[in-house]
C-alpha cells in the first residue's frame, strides 16, 4: 500500500501527482514529498517494524517508493553507539554516536541513493547519473551495479585517481569535465532535460532527499522509541539536518513518537565555508553565498539549496549552527579516533569538534540525550591526518631494540 | 541580434515544448523581455515582482553565471547561448560532495594495493573526458 501522495512546492504550494518532477513549474522552488500521516497512524506499529530487516526499508511507508521493490544493498540501520569516553571527556553521560560509515559505501550517502535508484528503475529511466566527486559518486556508482542499470558518473577535471578508481571499479562510465564542480553540476541540470536519465541528485531530488529522514527514524527506533534532546548534524546542502527533523516530525505525526520535547537540531560547519552559520550569527533570514575555504570538501557547498530551510530549522527548534576551524577539525577526528575507536572523514571531524565546542559552552545538560551523526569514513579522506600522526617507531628485529627503543630503558641482560 | 535561449524543462510547456528559442536583444533583461513577449509567462517565473531573477532560478551566458557578470544587465553578443537552469544542489561557488584539490603527495605509494588497481584501469580506463559546453 502506497502512503506517499503527492509533491507540494514548499515555496508556493503548487502540487503535483508523484512523478519524475524536480521543481516547481511555477517558481523554480524545489518539491517536498508529503505522506497521508492519518491512515499512516492507523497502519504503522513500532512492533511490526521491529520484525523487519535491519535497513532503511524497515521504514518504507514513509519512503515515497509506493510498491517498488528497492534496491537494497543493505543500507541503513548503522550503529548507534554509546560513547562513554568521548562523553567522560566532554562532561556528558548519554552520548551517542550514529556512525554512519558502516554503510555498504561508507557514506550516508546510501541512504538517499538507495530511494533515488529504486525509483530510477520505478520511472523506467534509461540510466543512473550525477555530479559528485566523493561519497555520492562511490555510493551512485555501487547501487547502480545491484541494479544492472548503467551509471554515468560526472567529474570536474583534476581528481586524483584514487578518488576517481574508488567510484570507476564499480563499472560506470566516469565523466570527466573540464571544468569546475559547478560548471560540472549546471551541465548535469541542462542533461536532465534531455535524457531519460536518473540524475539522482537533480531530477529526482524529491525522492533522494527523503532517504534522510531514515537517520532520525532508525535513532529513535534505537533509543527505544524516544528522541534525543539535541542532534548535531552538518550542514552541505543542509537537506540532510532539514530531513532529520522531517523525520522526527514524521515520528510524531504518525504516533511512534509521543508528544515530548522537541529534539533540539544543532547544525556543524567548516569556518571556511560556513554560510549558514554566518547568517545564524546575524540573525538573518538570507544565507550568503561564500567562496568555500576549507580541507573538509565534503561540506564545501557555498551556496546550499536549502540553507534557508536548514536555518529556520535550527532556530525553530532551539538549535545552533556553530563552526570548527580546520585545524580542530583534525583534532577532533584524533579525538573521536582514540577515544571511540571510530576514524571518521572530515566531514565527521567538523561534527565531533562543533560537539565538542557546545559541550565545553554548556549547551547540554550532563544528563542529556546528544547524539552526533557521523556521516562517513576516515579512508575517505586520509589526507586529512596526513603528517599529525605519531610515527612508527622503527628498530631491528631484536628484543634488545625493542625494550631499548620502544619501551624506553636498557636492557636487563 | 538574435541569440539562442536554452529553455528548461519545467518552462517549455509556455515555449510549445521548444528547447530552445531565438529572440533578440543586446542585454539579458532585454532578451527576458523579448521572451516574454513571445511567450507569455516566462517572465514572472524568472524575476520576481522587482524585476530580479528568483532564488531557485540560475541563468547563464556563455556558460558564465550572471551573477559573476553584470546580473541582468549583462551583454548578450549576437550567436550567444543563454541557459535558465533551476538552481538545485548548491551553486556558485559550490565544489560539490568529496573533492579535495588537485592532488599533490596524497597520490598511494608504488606498492599499494590502490597502486595496483589503479594500474589496472591504465591509459584505456573508462573515463571521458568532455568540455562543460552543451553544444
Amino acid at each position: 500500500m502506497a502512503f506517499a501522495q503527492k509533491l507540494v512546492c514548499r515555496e508556493c504550494g503548487t502540487e503535483y501527482p508523484l512523478g519524475p518532477h524536480y521543481v516547481c513549474e511555477e517558481c523554480f522552488g524545489p518539491l517536498e514529498v508529503h505522506y497521508d500521516y492519518d491512515k499512516l497512524r492507523q497502519t504503522l506499529g513500532a512492533s511490526e517494524i521491529a520484525r523487519r530487516p535491519s535497513t532503511l526499508w524497515r521504514y518504507r511507508e514513509l519512503l515515497p517508493v509506493g510498491d517498488a521493490p528497492p534496491v537494497d544493498m543493505g543500507a541503513g540501520f548503522t550503529p548507534l553507539v554509546r560513547a562513554e569516553n568521548l562523553g567522560r571527556r566532554l562532561g556528558l553521560r548519554n552520548l551517542y554516536l550514529k556512525n554512519d560509515a558502516a554503510n555498504p559505501t561508507h557514506s550516508f550517502k546510501d541512504r538517499a541513493v538507495s530511494v533515488a535508484v529504486t525509483m530510477a528503475r520505478q520511472f523506467d529511466f534509461e540510466a543512473a547519473a550525477c555530479p559528485s566527486t566523493g561519497n555520492l559518486a562511490n555510493s551512485l556508482a555501487a547501487h547502480a551495479a545491484k541494479a544492472s542499470i548503467p551509471a554515468y558518473i560526472f567529474i570536474p577535471r583534476g581528481l586524483e585517481r584514487a578518488k576517481i578508481l574508488s567510484t570507476a571499479v564499480y563499472g560506470p562510465t566516469v565523466v570527466e569535465v573540464d571544468g569546475t564542480y559547478d560548471d560540472v553540476n549546471r551541465l548535469c541540470t541542462e542533461l536532465a532535460d534531455e535524457f531519460r536519465w536518473a540524475f539522482v541528485n537533480v531530477n529526482l531530488r524529491p525522492y533522494y532527499s527523503e532517504g534522510a529522514k531514515t537517520l532520525a527514524f532508525e535513532v529513535v527506533e534505537q533509543l527505544g522509541w524516544r528522541a534525543p534532546d539535541h542532534v548535531i548534524v552538518p550542514i552541505a546542502s543542509g537537506n540532510l539536518l532539514v530531513k532529520i527533523d522531517k523525520g522526527l516530525d514524521e515520528l510524531r505525526r504518525v504516533g511512534l513518537l509521543d508528544g515530548g520535547p522537541v529534539t533540539r537540531v544543532h547544525g556543524a560547519q567548516p569556518a571556511g565555508c560556513a554560510p549558514v552559520a554566518d547568517a545564524f550569527r546575524r540573525g538573518a533570514d538570507d544565507v550568503k553565498p561564500v567562496r568555500p575555504d576549507t580541507i573538509v570538501k565534503s561540506l564545501a557547498i557555498g551556496n546550499p539549496a536549502d540553507g534557508i530551510y536548514a536555518l529556520q530549522t535550527v532556530r525553530s527548534t532551539g538549535g545552533v549552527v556553530e563552526t570548527v576551524t580546520d585545524e580542530e577539525v583534525v583534532e577532533s577526528i584524533r579525538l573521536l579516533a582514540e577515544t571511540e575507536g571510530l576514524f571518521t572523514e572530515t566531514a565527521g571531524g567538523v561534527t565531533t569538534g562543533v560537539l565538542r565546542r557546545l559541550a565545553e559552552a554548556g549547551a547540554f545538560r550532563p544528563d542529556e540525550t546528544v547524539v552526533a551523526y557521523i556521516t562517513g569514513m576516515g579512508l575517505k579522506t586520509p589526507e586529512a591526518v596526513d603528517g599529525v600522526l605519531k610515527a612508527p617507531v622503527r628498530i631491528p628485529a631484536t628484543v634488545r631494540a625493542f625494550e631499548e627503543k620502544v619501551l624506553g630503558r636498557v636492557a636487563v641482560s | 541580434m538574435p541569440v539562442k535561449v536554452r529553455i528548461p524543462m519545467p518552462l517549455r510547456r509556455l515555449t510549445g515544448g521548444n528547447k530552445i528559442v531565438e529572440v533578440d536583444g543586446a542585454t539579458l533583461r532585454d532578451v527576458i523581455e523579448n521572451l516574454e513577449r513571445k511567450h507569455p509567462g516566462v517572465r514572472e517565473r524568472v524575476l520576481d515582482s522587482d524585476g530580479q531573477v528568483l532564488r531557485f532560478v540560475n541563468i547563464f551566458v556563455n556558460e558564465q553565471d550572471i551573477r559573476t557578470l553584470a546580473g541582468l544587465q549583462t551583454p548578450v553578443p549576437e550567436g550567444a547561448e543563454v541557459s535558465i537552469i533551476p538552481a538545485l544542489a548548491g551553486g556558485i561557488f559550490s565544489e560539490g560532495e568529496g573533492a579535495f584539490p588537485p592532488p599533490s603527495d596524497t597520490s598511494p605509494s608504488p606498492d599499494s594495493a590502490a597502486s595496483i588497481m589503479l594500474g589496472m584501469l591504465g591509459p584505456g580506463s573508462p573515463v571521458l573526458r568532455m568540455n562543460a559546453g552543451h553544444e
